[in-house]
């Protein structure tokens, strides 16, 4: 084996001399040592280095804190974060420092101001060294009352920071379940076990910015141990490096979550990837799928397109094939689980992939960053790849019966928590489509307009609004006033708050109800300041936000106030956003971003082919 | 490569040093970034590396590289 690695002495030379391939190149990182050697090189390397130009990466601040030695974790999620286009800057705390660091508020962690916390577990967080596990009785009292402990911390650090709070599950080391010899009391000690760790899963229903990763049983597919007992008694080291990696590749899905950089979109092709065989050549009764081996397998593949689809994830075909043949065996093939209307839109054609996928995300409006590709070919594959590298591309190959878990990756796809909007999104973006053939019937734009029959509803957020409207904050990047103005727990302050409003926004039409599509953040006071608005890309070019704007002055002028602050942060995405500012003055530079004011007096009504309506706020029990 | 050559540049990159500054008579007394911790590091990256086990009483206390290529040695790795 050589130890030359190519990867890391790219980085090491990109000290000295930028390299704008080395960000592609950390893909070819496979070994532990060498991965977390990279993440080591690349603390404190600015990104522009490495990236090519234009790479536009996401900050995050991200925290370690443990209940033990975890060298390894930062720089390997280092190396995971920078791959899912996020430039992290990671703190990590002294050993065994848990709960000093969450509780006092003037801690390094609290001075950091993270956005994610990972806060790391052993057993030694719910268990004394000392503890017996061949004497249960008291056991479940004493651990219950460190867990506690724990989630009190917990809450307080939530009480003053913004960010998230990660936990984990914890294993139980194999030399404390082997000192139990009865088979009958085993199996109570993993009762016992379980019952905590199910205690430990249900903090992250305390507040929607704890989340707890289930660690436990992440590590039933890992075939390493949890423990070296040598790195454990010479150093605290309570996971292997294996374990580590592990926790680093779910605990960077979820930071990759909360940064909004999750995948939206799935483009998959047909032939030897959503079924077996080749439909042109073997017939549509001749294609593999369904019944048994390795039907079975393509199944499996389509029902976990199928789970994505209902969690809010965009599918779309992408298939050199006939159009009329694909149409017929979707619509007709009594083995698929997947039907035609879980596609937003089936593409079959002789054209180049990548154009095709090109013209599938203009349509929707996404960004190629939301994409991932799945296809067996390796020519497409390399294409997209080649022409369009911001798309993840996974290339099923080899025995069908991997195809599933590899579309699955668990980094593509993660979400804090899937809301209403998320379950009804394919049949929103097909209700769009529908909406695109009606306005090309129409005359005029303005006749199509007034035919719609929009109607916009803005009320104050409550408990159905809130999760969206925490989503909206965190994945809208084209019309956002003011870019990661707010964290998900700011959002959830703005709702709690008196002096401060968070009102959502919904739209409906002829072709029915989009949903809550807006969010707008609001300080009131003697005059009002928006500090944030975002509207889903779904609802562009109706005059939506117009009428929203003229809801606020109704709301202020009926509050007594006379003008309207927004405070809009350009950026390389948010261009849409500056519309709304048409008739406001700037007024100076606050908090990072432009102050903009407008007399409430001269705000326009709402466009004539909007009917704004207001619902009843009625106090939900 | 040299399996010499090959122990200096895992000890180097563990230590994120440049490869020319570890020597065989060097060690956590010469360079101030080989610390406990990274001589644990360094443990488990050579066993990954040579596909061996160290008893850590072994390797606790090995002052040098050379001293390292010693233990190797006896391990039947390449010298």
């Amino acid at each position: 084996m050589s130890k030359d690695n190519p990867v890391t002495a790219r980085i090491r030379a990109a000290r000295e001399n930028a390299d704008p391939g080395v960000l592609a190149a950390l893909d070819d990182l496979v070994g532990f040592a060498e991965t977390r050697d990279a993440g080591r090189l690349l603390d404190g390397l600015a990104l522009s280095r490495i990236a090519p130009p234009g790479h536009r990466a996401r900050p995050l601040r991200v925290a370690v804190v443990g209940t033990f030695t975890a060298e390894n974790v930062a720089p390997l999620l280092r190396v995971e974060l920078v791959r899912a286009g996020i430039d992290p800057t990671v703190l990590v705390t002294g050993f065994d420092q848990l709960m000093t660091q969450l509780t006092d508020p003037d801690s390094e962690l609290a001075r950091f101001g993270p956005d994610v916390t990972l806060c790391l577990l052993h057993d030694g967080a719910l268990m004394p060294m000392t503890w017996d596990p061949t004497e249960l009785a008291g056991l479940a009292d004493l651990a219950g009352s460190r867990l506690s402990a724990l989630a009190g911390a917990v809450a307080e650090f939530g009480s003053r920071s913004a960010g998230a709070v990660v936990l984990n599950t914890v294993a139980l080391p194999r030399g404390e379940r082997r000192k139990v010899v009865g088979f009958a009391e085993r199996a109570r000690l993993g009762a016992l076990w379980r019952d905590l760790n199910v205690r430990l899963l249900g903090l992250a229903d305390t507040s929607p910015s704890v989340h707890v990763l289930d660690l436990e049983a992440l590590l039933t597919d890992h075939d390493a141990a949890l423990r070296d007992e040598r790195l454990y008694r010479f150093a605290s080291m309570a996971w292997t490096p294996g374990v580590e990696r592990e926790y680093v590749r779910e605990a960077a899905a979820l930071c990759r979550a909360v940064a909004g950089r999750a995948r939206k979109l799935v483009v998959v092709d047909l032939d030897n990837t959503l079924w077996g065989g080749v439909l042109g050549d073997d017939g549509p009764h001749g294609i593999e799928v369904g019944g048994r081996y390795p039907g079975n397998c393509f199944t499996e593949l389509q029902r976990a397109l199928v789970a994505l689809r209902r969690q809010g994830v965009l599918l779309a075909v992408c298939s050199k094939n006939e159009p009329a043949l694909v149409e017929q065996v979707l619509a007709t093939h009594p083995e698929l689980t997947v039907q035609p209307e879980d596609f937003v839109t089936t593409v079959a054609n002789w054209g180049r992939k990548d154009e095709n996928i090109r013209q599938i995300v203009a349509s929707l409006n996404l960004g190629l960053d939301s994409v991932v590709f799945v296809d067996d070919s390796s020519f497409e594959c390399a294409l997209v790849r080649e022409q369009l590298p911001e798309v993840a591309v996974v290339q099923v190959a080899g025995d069908p019966s991997g195809h599933a878990l590899a579309v699955l990756e668990p980094g593509l796809f993660a979400t804090l928590a899937t809301t209403a909007t998320d379950r009804d999104r394919t049949a929103l973006y097909q209700a769009r489509a529908r909406r695109e053939e009606f306005a090309a019937s129409m005359s005029s734009p303005a006749d199509y307009l007034a035919s719609l029959g929009l109607r916009v509803t803005v009320s104050e957020a409550d408990e159905y609004s809130l999760p969206r409207l925490v989503q909206l904050g965190l994945r809208t990047n084209q019309f956002n006033l003011n870019p990661r103005a707010h964290t998900e727990a700011d959002t959830l302050a703005y709702a709690a708050d008196p002096d401060r409003l968070l009102l959502g926004v919904e739209v409906e039409d002829r072709f029915g109800r989009e949903g809550v599509v807006s969010a707008v953040w609001l300080r009131t006071g003697a005059e009002w300041t928006v500090t944030n608005m975002v509207m889903s890309c779904r609802v562009f070019s109706r005059g939506v936000e117009h009428a929203v704007l003229a809801d606020l002055a109704e709301r202020a002028a009926a509050s007594g106030v006379s003008a309207l602050h927004a405070l809009y942060r350009p950026g390389e995405r948010n261009r849409a956003a500056s519309g709304l500012l048409t008739g406001f003055q700037p007024v100076d530079e606050h908090e990072g971003a432009t102050r903009y004011r407008v007399a409430v007096a001269d705000v326009p009504p709402a466009p004539a082919w909007i009917e704004l309506c207001r619902k009843e706020q009625t106090a939900h029990v | 490569m040299s399996a010499s050559a090959q122990l200096n540049e895992l000890v180097a990159a563990v230590l994120a040093v440049p490869v020319t500054s570890v020597t065989d008579e060097d060690g956590p007394a010469t360079l101030p970034e080989w610390t406990s911790l990274r001589h644990l590091e360094l443990v488990v990256t050579l066993e990954e590396a040579y596909g061996v086990s160290f008893a850590f009483e072994e390797v606790r206390s090995v002052p040098t590289v050379g001293a390292l290529r010693a233990v190797l040695a006896t391990k039947g790795c390449a010298r």
